[in-house]
């Protein structure tokens, strides 16, 4: 699923935060979602799909979205997947660090 | 070592010698993966070795024997006398034969090299042996994969066995423990402009004055009132300390510290699981070590939380409620998370695949500021959702959220700043936290300025009000400041540790895909030119062909010697030319789009220079960096 901001912020427990450290916080989960997922999905690449898509002309993104979307087709359960965990880690390790009071 | 004894119905020395031969006759051996297994294990269990074609128990024992010694000390080609047919001895194996290529070194000198390329952070020798490594084994046609992935565990193993002998990470000084090395500024002397020790006629003269060549007293000045950049605290440079200055003192009770031992356990975990996570994956490598990472990770996440409890009961114990716990706990978790995150990512894209992950990692970076792959929420709060969190994406454009990563944790770093700057916490957080404070204000100035013209281009700068940032987080925490400190402190504390990850992020934020890793920092050409006929950016949650821009020029600038900016200017090109030098420097910077910050300080009256806004927005704090920067503008 996607997220709005409301939804991200209800999520992760941020509502009584003010509006800056809501954006923060939001910026920073975003962020975080793009580098785990490209490392993720590097990781279901082999050493020759990284050379194919390194040999995409140029800067062509529309180019290189089509190649992820063809090779990785699981790219989009892969980032809803990546976001939940986000989500749960941080409600777990808030879980932990408030347990015992 | 044993001699060779013939086998005629078991003959692992003749398989071993026919396969490193590249003959097919060691597949009678590999189809049974667990007497191979065994064959590369040490301390070998004889009596539940599988006994085949009715050996003796002595003849097993010879021949794993042999074949042990054998797998340690082959080439990767057998000596000529057993591809003749005469079976491998090591008694006759001729050093002579093996040359230093990776290709005729044995596995032991693999793994030991491959350690000593690690040690030496020789990545590229370090990915070749890992290549011949992975070549040899998957080579192996008839090993199964478990098998093979049990063999690289145990390599990498040994690898790391040899190179923990040399270099213990967990022994080596974390990030906070160097910065709490640095003496402190003394709490509650806010900004470094304000310094008390400085006298009235040091803080009204203007950069002119300051730097007048004919002023006899003007090292004097600049050693007793000088505040340049981060490293004017106190110099790293022995001859720049001045003895008149008092020696800052520890902050008083109000710190709440974590445990040396959690912030050890904190430090090792992270640093550990960070090491593991960061190596190759993708294929053997990457399967090798699921069992060390997860324990890596588990260690890892207990540390964090454990040394979050603590903090939130010393919360609990200073009047804070569930709520103010909650909120920080939080905070502090998603902080740590991207810091994690961030130290995989960075140490991924500075290793061994490099080359191979350069180009999808910027461009999935690309993706991150509303591409085709992430459906991002629409702004809820406001103007200032278009703030610093965004901007990055627009203005550093390839390098996008991959540099949002330290700036978002440095403006969440910086709130954390601005409390702990007005005296609210201990000394040591001080340093940290005043470096985040004064950097971010800063670059949030900048990036405003940036983001503005850039936005202005596509018709958009009526979206930008990140200065509203600023001036609600001002006065948030001056407000804390005056109501309750142990509350204040609360709000803050578990982002603390975040923090100071940030405070050295704001001050060298790294671009992942340039080479700070290299001593040099990569900065990105300001104005990126927005894609032609876009229009409006659209943040967030645009297309891809809407909101990307075209990747900027990199360029490098090499931090010099941590020297006051003068000294190093004079240095240079002598005394008298190094006042003109300077303000050349920074007029030159300026038509590039440096901007020395400090030649006029809102409200004060004196000029100098305590850093150095890039034309990418980046900030710059160090002496180091403010005068590499003056040397990159002079020879450009």
């Amino acid at each position: 699923m996607t997220y709005t901001n409301e939804q991200l912020i209800e999520e992760l427990g941020l509502q009584d935060a003010t509006p800056e450290i809501q954006n923060q916080m939001v910026d920073i989960f975003y962020s975080t979602l793009n580098m785990r997922t490209a490392m993720i999905l590097s990781d279901k690449l082999s050493d020759e799909q990284l050379e194919q898509f390194n040999s995409l002309t140029g800067s062509n993104d529309d180019a290189a979205a089509e190649w992820v979307e063809q090779n990785i087709p699981e790219h989009k359960e892969i980032i809803e997947t990546e976001m939940k965990a986000i989500i749960d880690e941080t409600k777990q390790s808030v879980q932990n660090m408030t347990k015992n009071l | 070592m044993s001699e060779t004894q013939p086998q005629p119905q078991f003959d692992a020395l003749a398989h071993a010698a026919a396969r490193a031969a590249g003959e097919a006759g060691f597949r009678d051996l590999t189809s049974k993966p667990e007497v191979y297994e065994r064959f590369m294990e040490d301390g070998v269990e004889l009596s539940q070795t599988p006994n085949d074609g009715g050996l003796t128990i002595e003849e097993v024992r010879q021949g794993h024997t042999d074949m042990a010694d054998y797998l340690e000390a082959r080439p990767t080609r057998a000596p000529k006398h057993m591809r003749d047919g005469k079976g491998f001895d090591v008694a006759h194996y001729d050093d002579t034969l093996a040359d230093t290529s990776l290709e005729t070194k044995s596995l032991k000198d693999l793994v030991g090299s491959w350690a000593e390329a690690e040690d030496a952070s020789d990545r590229t020798k370090a990915m070749d042996i890992q290549d011949e490594i992975e070549r040899r084994i998957l080579n192996e046609e008839n090993m199964s994969d478990d098998l093979k992935v049990s063999l690289i565990d145990r390599l990498s193993a040994q690898k790391d066995a040899l190179r923990k002998g040399s270099k213990d990470p967990a022994t080596e000084p974390s990030l906070r423990d160097r910065l709490n090395d640095v003496p402190d500024q003394k709490p509650g002397e806010g900004l470094p402009w304000e310094n008390p020790q400085a006298d009235d006629d040091f803080m009204n003269k203007s950069l002119t004055e300051l730097f007048d060549d004919n002023n006899p007293e003007l090292p004097n000045d600049l050693l007793k009132n000088g505040v340049l950049g981060d490293d004017a605290v106190e110099s790293t440079d022995p001859t720049q300390k001045n003895p008149e200055v008092p020696t800052p003192v520890e902050q008083g009770p109000e710190v709440i510290k974590l445990p040396e031992n959690l912030q050890k356990d904190l430090d090792a975990s992270r640093a550990e699981y960070v090491r593991l996570s960061a190596k190759r994956s993708g294929l053997i490598f990457g399967r090798r070590n699921k069992k060390e990472l997860a324990a890596a990770e588990a260690a890892y996440n207990k540390a964090r939380d454990d040394a979050g409890a603590y903090v939130a009961e010393q919360m609990k114990a200073t009047g804070n409620g569930e709520k103010e716990i909650g909120l920080a706990a939080i905070q502090g978790k998603m902080l740590e998370g991207h810091e994690l995150a961030h130290n995989i990512y960075d140490a991924r894209v500075k290793g061994a695949d490099e080359k191979k992950l350069k180009r999808f990692y910027e461009f999935w970076a690309r993706q991150g500021t509303g591409g085709k792959f992430f459906s991002r929420g629409n702004a809820v709060k406001g103007a200032t959702m278009t703030g610093i969190g965004i901007v990055p994406g627009i203005v550093a454009g390839a390098a996008g959220v991959a540099l949002l990563g330290p700036i978002a944790g440095a403006l969440a770093g910086g709130y954390v700043g601005r409390s702990v700057a007005r005296g609210l916490m201990g000394a040591k957080i001080n340093k940290e936290a005043d470096a985040v404070r004064v950097a971010s204000e800063q670059r949030d100035a900048s990036i405003a300025q940036t983001d503005s013209e850039a936005l202005a281009t596509a018709g958009a700068a009526d979206t930008l009000n990140t200065a509203q940032i600023t001036e609600s987080i001002t006065g948030r925490t001056e407000a804390q400041r005056k109501r309750n400190r142990n509350r204040a402190v609360a709000g803050v504390l578990i982002s603390a540790a975040a923090g100071a990850a940030g405070a050295a992020a704001a001050s060298h934020i790294p671009n992942p895909f340039g080479g700070s890793g290299n001593g040099k920092i990569t900065m990105i050409d300001k104005n990126p030119t927005p894609k032609a006929g876009t229009g409006r950016p659209t943040l967030p949650g645009g297309s891809l062909t809407e909101a990307a821009p075209v990747a900027p020029k990199a360029i490098d600038i090499t931090p010099s010697d941590p020297s006051l900016p003068w000294t190093h200017m004079a240095n240079k090109v002598g005394n008298a030319q190094a006042t003109s030098s300077i303000l050349g420097a920074v007029e030159k910077g300026r038509a590039m789009g440096f901007k020395f910050n400090g030649e006029t300080v809102p409200g004060v009256n004196n000029d100098r220079i305590l850093s150095v806004t890039l034309p990418d927005g980046r900030l710059l704090t160090s002496n180091a960096d403010i005068n590499g920067a003056l040397d990159y503008i002079q020879a450009n």
